[in-house]
């Protein structure tokens, strides 16, 4: 400004103490900053005053837990020593939840799996509940539904993980050949990822990389069954289907198809789902089979039971072969007794006395009643011991003259007689074969050739059976031929991995023959879950093909000497399981065709290990899904 | 603050810190099933230097009130207040694997996101007020000294005068006694409490004889420029064009003799002009601060109080 226009001195032109003066907007902004603390402040400690909580949540609860939104403290509890933090602890989950243990590859829970936690140590990570299981992120958030990149952690890259085999599992494989042990060790990254390397492989139980059969312990042959033109099959579905109707089952009901004026069975007449609809329902002779294949009657007229009961029918039978004969004995040498006087000579199995027929009164006998005969079960019941006491040899010596040569009596320095067990022994593996031979084998399978049983000679004792502890004993130096076939446990047999054919062939050599578990699995892909009310929408060939009567012969597939025997045709050797590809053709992710189902790992898969013990000490038994409304139902209602 | 080449190694410093940050982020990604979150060990340690950020960030308000203590210079701290607080959003991000997550969070988000706007926003006038400022503002002056300024222009154009108790005593003349011939007493500004007295104005202060042929500048005076000159937003002369069309007016019909004192009248109304422009430019310039400093406190604490309860929980 020009000194003319201004002609103040400069000290008093200037302000000169304005360092010191704020100005209005510098203490504006200084309050409002104070203000806006004050009010944050302020705002918080109104919270926490009133308790509430919710403002510091990371999200909302999953419905299931939508009840605790307000409560943090259900699941953020202080530990035992009462400490400021609060993280979630599993046994916040666990006094509600009763979780299955982990998965034994995966747990380095220290009480659950210490060697394998070990091994792994916590590079594989922690087991807390919550890491898996993660809360707080919305209403409809499932909780179960983890990721698949908690799965491809580990099954990304399992070689580098699997250090050792595969643990034991304590369940019944299926009956395939044995494989590699172990689960695949290909890196599975999704179940249908870009890179087919990455994609889950095939299914073992169809893998045609890995080509197995059905060995399942039961002559079965699908197409056999969904013939209709197969001698006979209408005559019994015709007897069968008004039987049902006399049931009172409706038209719609009895499980048959009807087309060109046959009928014809429906996959529905022997796979019956269970309650929830989820799995089928084993198949049992009683229900499934015994209508068109009845076992008839034994040579007494009696009729061949199934299943367990045949081994005491078996004893019957052999019981009261050994009681006739017996009889028939003490009848023989009646007349040849004199009226006083000792017998002439030692006979094995009926009493000295005046009387050596069986005694009138409670003991079992042809002729302890005239009227009644007992039947083979009753005399069975009566035990063994009855029949063991008719044929005991009276010890001391013989004082009747007649000479010969003696089966019991050692004193007089004769040779041992057959023993009564011995004697029993020879009929029930006589009875046992003549069964098999006649009834059995039409349905169960023999592997080996069974040797006629010898008749025992005197003085040989009977072979002694053990038991083994498979879990420690060597199973290369086991004779089994002395193992009882009731000591071995078939679950050990199969987490042993031993070759179970090996184990069948020689407990059945062990035992003569022996009732044959004919070890149809429950389900064939024991590892994974499924849901057959889900996809009741889908015809059943349309996943196990090669059932029909049209059905082409499946390709052939390497049979071993063993399999050969086993499954003499290539309908019999196949296994009717879906292919991967099959369920591929739904479960993918969304493309420009179609929205795609859930193709996550947990879709088909459970982590928790629902076979051991679970984390909270005990044993975990699911609970059965409520039963789900297939379409047909939902039509019906 | 214009950024120029001293920022240079900031820009470096911040462009490294991000990229070692996000590939950090997806190094550590993988490991985490469920994804990465803040509650890992990345996620805890990219929020404690997002929160050590933060409080460095409002330390600068602090320092600027303990101006004598020898913490760097106040450019410095602005550089680094200005880059770091750049960062900050991303590592905040980072933290929280680019989510919102629950009440507090989204709050402190909302928060973060209208701090670190402001923030840009008060850099972005930074870089182009100044300028404005140094192109529309001949004469500029600091802040504190603006109204000052304000009340000198009426005291040039009037003088200056002291009162003692009811009487006044004349210090300057000003423009209007000295060239216009106008009366004291018409432009003494009426003071506050007791009217003078009229006895003692016409004791003490000297009328002088009316200068002829400036009349007209009397009157565009008093009825245009006193107006103006003692802040009337509604005069006239607060319009360029206008007041230079009236000053002109004014020329015509007056002596060329007086044309300097118009001049000077002229002056005083475009200085009022360009330091009204420049407390209006200046009150832009801080507008800003009134959003992004009390948010930036309000995010510390929310932030801190987040932190806590989040590692309890």
């Amino acid at each position: 400004m020009p000194n003319d226009l201004d002609p103040r001195p400069l000290n008093e032109r200037f302000d000169l103490r304005y360092v010191h003066r704020r100005t209005w907007p510098k203490n504006a902004i200084f309050w409002s900053s104070v203000i806006a603390m004050l009010v944050t402040g302020g705002v918080l400690a109104t919270l926490s005053v009133r308790r509430d909580q919710a403002i510091y949540s990371s999200g909302e609860l999953a419905t299931a837990h939508a009840m605790f939104s307000t409560d943090c403290a259900q699941c953020h509890q202080p530990s035992q020593d009462g400490d400021y933090w609060l993280p979630v602890r599993d046994q916040a989950c666990l006094s509600c939840h009763s979780a299955e243990a982990h998965h034994p590859h995966r747990s380095n829970h220290v009480t659950l799996n210490a060697p394998t936690g070990d091994r792994l140590g916590h590079a594989a990570m922690d087991v807390n509940c919550a890491v898996c299981h993660t809360e707080h992120r919305g209403l409809d958030h499932n909780l179960s539904a983890v990721a698949d990149s908690f799965c491809v952690q580990c099954h990304g890259d399992l070689h580098r993980w699997r250090r050792e085999p595969a643990p034991p599992y304590p369940h019944r494989q299926p009956s395939v050949e044995p494989t590699e042990e172990g689960p695949t060790a290909n890196p599975i990254l999704a179940f249908n990822h870009p890179n087919p390397l990455g994609s889950h492989p095939e299914f073992r139980v169809v893998s045609k990389q890995t080509p197995r059969i059905d060995t399942t312990l039961i002559r079965f042959e699908h197409h056999a069954h969904m013939d209709p033109q197969k001698p006979g099959m209408q005559d019994a579905l015709k007897k069968w289907v008004a039987q049902l109707e006399a049931e009172g089952m409706t038209h719609d009901q009895i499980p048959v198809v009807r087309a060109n004026g046959m009928l014809n069975m429906s996959c529905a007449a022997c796979h019956v789902p269970d309650d929830a609809g989820r799995y089928m329902l084993p198949i049992v002779y009683e229900k499934h089979c015994q209508q068109c294949h009845t076992l008839g009657n034994s040579t007494y007229g009696e009729p061949v039971p199934h299943g367990q009961a045949i081994a005491s029918f078996v004893d019957a039978l052999a019981a009261r072969k050994l009681y006739e004969q017996a009889a028939k004995q003490a009848e023989a040498a009646k007349p040849t007794t004199p009226a006083t006087g000792p017998r002439p000579g030692p006979t094995p199995g009926p009493r000295p006395g005046p009387k050596p027929g069986p005694r009138p009164g409670p003991r079992p006998g042809p002729r302890s009643d005239a009227g009644a005969q007992p039947t083979s079960i009753q005399l069975a019941s009566s035990n063994i011991a009855v029949i063991t006491a008719l044929a005991q040899p009276r010890p001391g010596p013989r004082p009747g003259p007649k000479p010969g040569p003696s089966r019991t009596d050692t004193s007089n320095n004769v040779k041992p007689s057959i023993t009564p067990a011995q004697h029993f022994e020879f009929e029930r593996a006589t009875i046992s074969r003549s069964l098999a031979e006649q009834k059995c084998i039409k349905c169960h399978i023999q592997l080996i050739d069974v040797p006629k049983p010898k008749r025992p000679r005197a003085g040989q004792a009977p072979p002694k059976l053990e038991s083994v502890d498979l879990k420690s004993t060597d199973l290369s130096k086991i004779d089994w031929r002395k193992v009882k076939p009731k000591a071995i446990d078939w679950s050990l047999v199969d987490n042993a991995r031993i070759e179970w054919a090996k184990v069948d062939w020689r407990t059945i050599h062990a035992s003569g023959w022996s009732l044959l578990d004919p070890r149809i699995p429950d389900r064939w892909m024991p590892r994974s879950i499924f849901d057959h009310n889900a996809h009741a929408a889908l015809q059943c060939a349309s996943c196990h093909a090669g059932a029909e009567a049209d059905a082409p012969e499946p390709e052939s597939y390497p049979a071993t000497k063993l399999t050969w025997k086993l499954r003499p045709t290539g309908r019999t050797r196949q296994i009717m399981m879906p292919s991967i590809d099959d369920c591929r053709k739904c479960h993918h992710p969304p493309n420009r065709t179609s929205h795609g189902a859930r193709d996550g790992c947990v879709t088909c898969h459970t982590y928790h290990d629902s076979r051991a013990p679970g984390l909270a000490g005990h044993r975990h038994t699911p609970p059965a899904p409520p039963a789900r409304s297939n379409i047909s139902r939902f039509l019906n209602e | 603050m214009l950024i120029d080449r001293k920022h240079t190694p900031w820009f470096f410093v911040t462009l490294l810190l991000s990229v070692a940050t996000v590939a950090l982020y997806l190094w550590d990604a993988p490991n985490h099933p469920s994804g990465p979150a803040g509650n890992t060990v990345l996620g805890i340690v990219f929020g404690s230097v997002a929160l050590a950020i933060m409080l460095f960030l409002v330390a600068l308000g602090l320092k600027r009130r303990v101006p004598h203590w020898r913490l760097g210079s106040a450019a410095s701290w602005m550089r680094a207040h200005i880059w770091l607080g750049l960062l900050t959003p991303l590592l905040v991000a980072l933290h929280g694997a680019f989510k919102l997550g629950g009440t507090m969070t989204t709050v402190l988000w909302l928060l973060l996101a209208v701090v670190w706007l402001s923030g840009v926003f008060g850099l972005l006038l930074q870089q182009a007020l100044p300028t404005m400022l140094r192109h529309s503002v001949r004469q500029e002056t600091v802040a504190q000294q603006l109204g000052r300024e304000l009340d000198s222009l009426i005291l040039l154009a009037e003088g200056k005068t002291q009162t003692m108790g009811k009487r006044i005593r004349v210090v300057t003349s000003g423009i209007v006694q000295r060239c216009v011939g106008l009366s004291l007493h018409e432009t003494v500004p009426p003071l506050e409490g007791d009217a003078l007295d009229d006895k003692a104005v016409a004791a003490l202060v000297k009328r002088n004889d009316p200068i002829p042929g400036a009349e007209p500048i009397r009157r565009f005076y008093l009825d245009e420029v006193r107006p103006f000159l003692r802040g009337d937003t509604r005069a006239k002369l607060n319009d360029l064009s206008s007041s230079e069309a009236m000053f002109e007016s004014v020329r015509t019909s007056s002596p060329t003799h007086l044309h300097k004192s118009v001049d000077q009248l002229e002056t005083l109304c475009q200085r009022r002009r360009e330091l009204l422009r420049q407390r209006m430019l200046m009150r832009l310039l801080m507008t800003w601060l009134f959003v992004h400093a009390p948010l930036s406190w309000a995010l510390v604490l929310g932030s801190i109080v987040h932190g806590i309860i989040a590692l309890r929980y």
